[in-house]
């Protein structure tokens, strides 16, 4: 018998709501097959079930929002879910299967970061400065070494015992008590461990209003005429992801004076190579090799050469990212946007960067990413071609400064140079690469070289080492 | 046939019985194997019996200065038979109350010897034979025995604390070996009876260990009891003189004559009779149980706690580590004991308590420290109730900017501390700082009424100080 718990679903994420349950009581349910949906404040996601079992027991009904930690339902065994702490007891071992802070295995907590990727974020206040301080991976080096029958138990969240202060220090600064390594007995998080997440600019912000963040400068003029439904009107509700997409927006709107500069790029160097290979590549992959990864790849190059495009505005100054976290924005068929960010997108080569955009955004797409995977971008690509359009500006994922469109490619007439000179007009496939740039962090001319290195390395470089 | 338990506990003190009890309250099916008396040393030979006799102390100080209150009271004889009897009286009462627990938990008692097999069972030596039992786990709480010094073996004048116990008069004069907890709570009641006491230590003061401040007052106090601290001498051997007394060779050819030494010199764990030599339960060179911070020991399932293990010889501790085997027993999330903290308690008088590092240890620890002392001389109910010597001392952590922050150690001699150190012991515990325990409320008039000022203190501010 187990309990399930809402799992840890991010480091800001603190509760979320039951959307739907895919099994009923009594039916049975596979390990790892699809038990519930959640929906949070940055995304929905299906939760697998952490066993093999019967449903015996729903705590939580659809539609009800309860904290990270809580018992949502009861999976047993299949025979006899009654006797299983008598069986528990005697076998001394903890199959723990929820999130136990105490006792899991060394967890690599990524950056605790105010920064969502996600257009659907907890709210960035002001383009935070921590925003350039990704914390070490910190392993939870404190389980106990596996002695007697590695009989530890690990009691889910609840078993977390953290001193009223601690707790409270905890809470005041928005931080998660199961990211936090804990250095006293058993793993316990003391009242330093604490102070020194938050010296390490860990705090992430408490996931507070987010208009209210970026107040009154946010909505001018949004808050004059009130839109009031007639009767020959439809209400429809703004969905979670929809709201927050837009608080985010509006708030960016407000954060970062935009501007949009385009750069045409003629793609038939990259087709040349692409044809060549991509019959060989889906056989190979099992997906289309498509014009992305290689804008991708291009843009994590000419960010190397630009650095300051791949930053966040501090202060009183630049923060200048030496990684490239790179966003994929991915629509989900009309029913929201989300931002899966491939992580040093820097140190992958075009095959490695098609393999995790393809993954993540499928992923996307069913709702299957963690909120975890769309936080913390340093430069986010939002692929408006695969839609149509041929210009889009986009709005800036804050704390970033620059967000690219990658706009439909076409067969245009182009004017060629003929080897042995002279012109001529060819059929090629041309598009857009449309970036909107945040203009306190750079002028003009530095956005356009970096358009222009983008474009050059997409034109000319010998795509055939690389796939 | 063995019988089969889902625990079998081996010691029935503090230690052992709370593991007996702690888990058959959860579920448990229990053995407890004790081969002499429920209680262990704590109830029949240690803490109770001493805190009795300390007790009887009080009884005649108060007498003592009842005149100051206007009781005409005369101070008579004290017979000592009378205070044994009413200790026995109490350690008896204690002991039932813990028979009757086995039986209402459902516990099943061996008298008897218990000794660990290779196998994990555990074979019970009894008057009726031997029996064995099987536990799917083991927990040794054989606990610990007084340590003795050659030359001074237990015998006449001689006695460790399970002689003095047993006393039924008052010796004249009385030489305590061993300035630490135990002996200076002898030396305490002996000297508040009446007694003649030399306290003769060998390190170059009482109570090592504690914090500076609160051994003076501690030696100030037993210097008005007009008991003989001498410190950084080494006992030599003694000579009975025929009459009952004996006179004893310390230092630098010094004597000393006295009708009783209390020898303390500290506790050994008593693995005795467990027989671990059969067994691949490592023991270290100095005779303790080897476990981890989950008293696991070498070997799996075999739980050790209590005075068999190298951690603090408390009995409060050893529950502690009973509960955190239990859990573990149970596959539940068991948080060890952080013995830097736990909360420590001298029943002398002026008593003694304090929970955490004291101001040279957290100084050694590397930590900045803020400090700060009241005394209870200046404390209402202190003069009321004619007990002013004593203070209260906070060790909190230096911020960046001078002030003080997190608590780390909470310091407290004087009258009835012991039962005044809970809120500084969840101070500590808590990782409080000085900021968010000032506001809270003490009574008026008490003596932790000194604990908030000092508190408040540490704020830079105060009211009454």
């Amino acid at each position: 018998m187990a309990e399930i718990t809402l799992p840890q679903l991010g480091e800001t994420v603190t509760e979320g709501t039951i959307t739907r349950w895919f099994k009923k009581i009594g039916e049975t349910v596979a390990a790892d097959e699809p038990l519930f949906e959640v929906s949070t404040d940055k995304v929905d996601t299906e939760v697998p079930s952490p066993i093999a079992g019967v449903l015996t027991e729903i705590r939580v009904q659809e539609g009800d929002t309860v904290a990270v930690g809580t018992v949502i339902a009861v999976v047993g065994d299949s025979v006899t879910a009654s006797d299983a702490s008598a069986t528990l007891a005697s076998s001394n071992v903890a199959e723990a299967s929820s999130p136990s802070p105490v006792a899991t295995a060394p967890t690599p907590a990524e950056a605790p970061q105010v920064v969502a990727s996600s257009p659907a974020p907890a709210p960035a206040p002001a383009p935070a400065p921590v925003a350039a301080a990704p914390a070490p991976a910190a392993p939870a080096p404190t389980a106990p070494p596996a002695g007697g029958a590695g009989s530890v138990g690990t009691g889910g969240s609840a078993g977390v015992v953290l001193s009223p202060v601690v707790r409270k220090l905890i809470s005041e600064n928005g931080l998660d008590a199961s990211r936090i390594t804990g250095t006293g007995p058993g793993g316990r998080i003391t009242r330093d461990d604490v102070v020194a997440v938050i010296e390490r600019g860990g705090a992430t912000s408490a996931p507070a209003a987010p208009v209210a963040s970026a107040p009154a400068a946010a909505r001018p003029a949004v808050s004059a005429p009130r839109a009031v439904a007639g009767a020959r009107d439809e209400v429809v509700p703004l969905s979670k992801i929809r709201q927050a997409t837009g608080a985010h927006m509006v708030a960016s709107k407000a954060i970062s004076p935009h501007v949009l500069s385009v750069v045409e790029v003629d793609f038939a160097n990259v087709d040349a190579v692409r044809n060549k290979v991509k019959e060989e590549f889906k056989a190979t992959e099992g997906f289309s090799l498509t014009y992305l990864p290689f804008i991708a790849r291009a843009v994590v190059d000419a960010l190397g050469d630009f650095p300051h495009l791949n930053a966040s505005v501090g202060d009183q100054d630049l923060i200048v990212h030496r990684f490239v976290d790179l966003g994929i924005a991915v629509d989900m068929d009309y029913q929201g946007l989300l931002v899966p960010v491939v992580r040093d997108a820097e140190s992958k080569r075009l095959r490695a960067l098609a393999r995790e955009i393809n993954d993540l955004g499928n992923r996307a797409r069913t709702r299957r990413v963690t909120p975890d995977e769309i936080t913390g971008g340093t430069f986010t690509i939002s692929n408006n071609g695969s839609a149509g359009s041929v210009l889009t500006m986009p709005v800036i994922n804050q704390p970033q400064v620059a967000v690219l469109s990658t706009d439909a490619i076409a067969k245009k007439p182009v004017v060629v140079e003929i080897p042995g000179g002279g012109e001529s007009i060819a059929i090629h496939p041309v598009g857009n690469l449309a970036m909107a740039w945040d203009h306190r962090a750079f002028d003009g001319a530095y956005a356009a070289g970096f358009l222009v290195r983008v474009k050059t390395i997409l034109e000319t470089r010998d795509w055939s080492s690389e796939v | 046939m063995a019988e089969q338990f889902d625990l079998v506990v081996v010691g029935g003190g503090p230690g052992g019985y709370a593991s007996a009890f702690y888990g058959a309250s959860a579920g448990l099916n229990v053995a407890l194997v004790e081969k002499d008396t429920l209680g262990g040393t704590c109830l029949n030979r240690g803490c109770i019996p001493a805190k009795a006799f300390l007790e009887t102390a009080a009884a005649r100080r108060h007498v003592q200065h009842a005149t100051e209150f206007g009781i005409d009271a005369v101070l008579g004889d004290t017979d000592f038979a009378v205070a044994q009897a009413r200790k026995q009286k109490i350690v008896d009462g204690l002991v039932k109350g813990l028979t009757g627990l086995v039986k209402a938990k459902k516990v099943t008692y061996f008298l008897g010897v218990g000794a660990l097999n290779a196998d994990n069972t555990v074979t019970v030596t009894g008057a009726e034979g031997t029996t064995q039992l099987t536990g799917h786990s083991v927990v040794l709480a054989a606990g610990s025995v007084p340590r003795v010094i050659p030359g001074f073996e237990p015998g006449g004048p001689v006695m460790t604390s399970d002689e003095v116990l047993m006393l039924d008069r008052i010796p004249a004069r009385i030489a305590v070996i061993g300035g630490g907890a135990i002996g200076c709570e002898f030396a305490s009641t002996f000297a508040d009876l009446g007694a003649q006491v030399t306290i003769l230590e060998g390190l170059p003061k009482i109570l090592p260990g504690l914090d500076a401040d609160l051994a003076n007052v501690v030696v100030r106090s037993f210097q008005k009891k007009k008991i003989d601290i001498k410190t950084g001498v080494a006992v030599k051997s003694h000579a009975p003189t025929g009459s009952g007394s004996t006179v004893i060779s310390y230092g630098e050819n010094e004597t000393l004559e006295v009708d009783a030494v209390i020898v303390s010199v500290g506790r050994r764990p008593f693995t005795d009779q467990l027989a671990l030599g059969s067994t691949k339960v490592a023991v270290s060179d100095r005779g303790f149980v080897e476990v981890d911070e989950y008293c696991r020991t070498s070997v799996p399932d075999v739980y050790a706690i209590g005075d068999l293990i190298n951690t603090p010889q408390l009995a409060h501790v050893a529950y502690a580590e009973a509960i955190l085997v239990v859990k573990q027993v149970l596959g539940e999330t068991a948080i060890p004991v952080n013995y830097n903290r736990v909360p420590w308690a001298i029943y002398c008088s002026p008593e003694v308590a304090w929970a955490g590092p004291g101001e040279e240890a957290a100084k050694a620890a590397g930590y900045d420290v803020v400090v700060s002392k009241h005394q209870f001389r200046a404390n209402s109910r202190a003069m009321i109730i004619g007990e002013t010597d004593g203070l209260v001392k906070i060790i909190a952590k230096k911020n960046a900017d001078g002030t003080a922050g997190q608590v780390l150690g909470v310091h407290m001699v004087g009258p009835w501390v012991t039962e005044q150190l809970s809120g500084g012991y969840l101070a500590v515990n808590w990782e409080a700082t000085v900021e968010e325990i000032a506001h809270f409320i003490q009574p008026h008039p008490s003596l932790s009424e000194l604990f908030g000022e000092t508190v408040m203190a540490l704020t830079g501010r105060s009211i009454n100080a």
